[in-house]
């Protein structure tokens, strides 16, 4: 069943905190609700885009391929967590693999969707990319956090003695 | 190519018509980088974008005392964009790699164009979320790396 507006502020208050509640109502519109059974792929890392998710209830686990063949847990995603935002930013591949853990629900705006909303209500659509920004932003700053802290045997190896300065 | 025609190819911004693209463009402020200066430094509290235009820039970030370099920037390439979104201080230091030309537009006339006309606004958050989505790739890829590394 699609959110109401009131729903989708209070589960997700950062999608919409630049958006004024009254303006929700054609993103909440445009909602597809999706549901995953357990093992069911959200994204298949370097698949196509699969949109931008906002997870209900239920999880993904967060997989990568390692340069074996395997794959490896990164991590999970619970729900208030946002899906698919690097794809849905820059058009391209999926960034990681995603995997339901349990029974999942998401709500998904397409990239169709997106840009019918974005044709007959741009601000709302610039709302939506500001909130995601602010998502990756967070996520950037989180990656040059984990080379900097990263072992220092680890960092020889990848930037060189010394680094590049 | 001049600063125009390098916004005109920028993903977000090539669906613009020309006057938006002329009102982008008197937005930013032009100038030239000599080889080796700092654009934007780690901790700093300026809110700055900027865009290459000629020449190449490095991103440098620090591990213990040494400086590693996490990216290295071509034209065309819009840069510094983290602070713009979030507004805490940056998260790692740019410098030119060799004499450079580059085109920067403070936070408040971001601001401006994120409340100006539907089409500059629209398409300028596109084209931030794009360039900040490869960012994030870039060095996703560079913090993998490390693990397979280490």
């Amino acid at each position: 069943m699609r959110p109401s507006s009131d729903e989708l502020a209070k589960r997700f208050p950062g999608v919409v905190a630049a958006a004024h509640r009254a303006d929700l109502a054609p993103l909440v519109t445009r909602l597809e609700p999706v549901t995953f059974e357990a093992g069911e792929l959200y994204a298949r890392e370097g698949g196509p885009a699969p949109g931008l998710g906002l997870l209900v209830s239920g999880g993904f686990s967060v997989e990568l391929a390692t340069p074996g063949g395997a794959s490896e847990v990164l991590g999970e995603v619970g729900p208030g967590g946002v899906l698919g935002e690097v794809s849905f930013l820059d058009g391209g591949p999926s960034s990681a693999t995603l995997r339901a853990t349990a029974e999942t629900n998401v709500w998904r705006l397409d990239m169709a969707a997106f840009e019918a909303l974005a044709s007959a209500h741009p601000r709302l659509a610039v709302a939506l990319l500001h909130a995601m920004s602010e998502t990756l932003a967070a996520r950037i700053r989180r990656a040059i956090g984990r080379i900097e802290t990263a072992r220092p045997e680890s960092v020889r190896a990848l930037f060189g003695v010394g680094g590049a300065s | 190519m001049s600063l125009r025609e390098v916004l005109a190819r920028l993903p977000g911004f090539s669906r613009l018509e020309a006057a938006d693209l002329d009102a982008l463009d008197a937005a930013f402020v032009r100038r030239e980088v000599p080889a080796g200066q700092v654009i934007v430094r780690a901790g700093a509290h300026d809110h700055s974008a900027h865009l290459l235009l000629t020449g190449e820039v490095g991103v440098f970030g620090r591990h213990g005392d040494q400086e590693v370099e996490l990216d290295r920037l071509g034209p065309g390439t819009l840069f510094g964009l983290v602070p713009l979104v979030d507004d805490a201080p940056r998260t790692s230091t740019c410098r030119a790699l060799v004499p450079s030309r580059i085109a920067s537009l403070d936070r408040g006339a971001a601001t401006l164009l994120s409340h100006q006309t539907a089409p500059i606004a629209l398409a300028f958050q596109r084209a931030l979320g794009g360039e900040l989505a490869r960012e994030f790739r870039r060095l996703d890829a560079r913090a993998r790396g490390l693990v397979g590394a280490g």
